[in-house]
């Protein structure tokens, strides 16, 4: 057996401890976001505050928009498709700065603020927390963006874009959640 | 202005027009064809070394380069098709919403969109396959 055969074999047995360990992350962070909408269900019952359907809908088709650059760019490097992969992360990171922009630029500037009992601490909780994991995974997908532009990654030892891209897709997954936990569950109270 | 005049300029702008749409159309297309083929559709010329050895072994690197370029573009078209069904879903969650949907409508919505993206974005079911590559 080669030595570079005998790398590559010891890289895929790390691969698997490393996906065990990411799994066992966003299982501690399933907790806290369960959590959160337990709270969600618990304070605010069959009701919502009224917020911007049209900023919702907007932030969450950002999100999956997102999700799809990442996933062309986790598919772009497994066939050493480089420039898309170094072009969809961008476009990831970019949508993941709109997607702020809408939450806590428009969203949080609305009538609604933390300080307004049951309705401001629970949307403020619940998007805050997913804002500061969308904020991470910016910076997630830029460390690997750089990494990628100074050639660190191929189709065969790609984990630090395969562990961006689940983060950044689990990240998604909570919003699939929250979004309509928010915006569309209960009837509004104004 | 006389009437010649009047219809020089009215054949002139309509002409501009149709080769500006021709043109933007063609962009598009060919936008749409990297987007969601990879550029895939795009075949090297048919042509290759006179040898006969190197040719046969230019034509295994071309089928190689061929296949590895499908399945590049079967890939993509999988994203494409995954982005398509959860912006429908969440557009029916949206209407859903509108019509007065009970809680538990809305939450099987997004169960069905959290089992799509772990499926074909998070690849769950590949997860302890040894060195599956995403």
């Amino acid at each position: 057996m080669s030595t570079e055969t005998s790398s590559l074999s010891e890289y895929r047995e790390q691969l698997t401890n490393n996906r065990l360990g990411l799994w066992l992350f966003f299982v501690s962070e399933a907790f806290l976001f369960i959590g959160l909408l337990a709270a969600r269900f618990y304070l605010w019952g069959d009701t919502r505050p009224d917020l911007d359907q049209n900023l919702g809908i907007i932030v969450t088709v950002i999100l999956l928009a997102s999700s799809f650059s990442m996933n062309r760019a986790e598919t772009a490097i497994v066939h050493n498709d480089r420039e898309t992969f170094l072009n969809s992360l961008l476009v990831t990171a970019s949508l993941g700065v709109v997607f702020l922009i809408g939450v806590v630029g428009f969203e949080w500037q609305g009538h609604i603020r933390p300080q307004d009992g049951a309705f401001g601490a629970v949307l403020y909780g619940m998007t805050g927390m997913h804002a500061l994991h969308v904020l991470s995974g910016i910076v997630f997908i830029l460390i690997v963006w750089n990494n990628g532009r100074n050639g660190h990654y191929n189709s065969e030892r790609h984990w630090g874009v395969e562990a961006c891209a689940i983060y950044w897709h689990y990240v998604d997954l909570v919003w699939v959640f929250f979004y309509p936990a928010i915006y569309l569950m209960g009837k509004v109270v104004h | 202005m006389d009437s010649t005049t009047i219809f020089v300029a009215v054949v002139v702008f309509i002409v501009i027009n149709i080769i500006g749409i021709a043109v933007t159309l063609a962009v598009v297309l060919y936008q749409l064809n990297l987007l969601i083929s990879g550029g895939a559709l795009v075949v090297p010329p048919d042509t290759g070394p006179v040898d006969v050895m190197e040719q046969l072994a230019w034509k295994k690197q071309r089928d190689d380069s061929l296949a590895s370029k499908a399945r590049l573009s079967s890939a993509y078209r999988t994203g494409v098709m995954v982005l398509l069904w959860l912006a429908f879903l969440t557009a029916i969650e949206f209407v859903a919403n509108m019509i007065g949907a009970s809680t538990v409508a809305m939450f099987l919505i997004a169960f069905i969109k959290a089992a799509i993206i772990l499926q074909f974005f998070m690849h769950v079911s590949s997860l302890w396959l040894e060195g599956e590559s995403h």
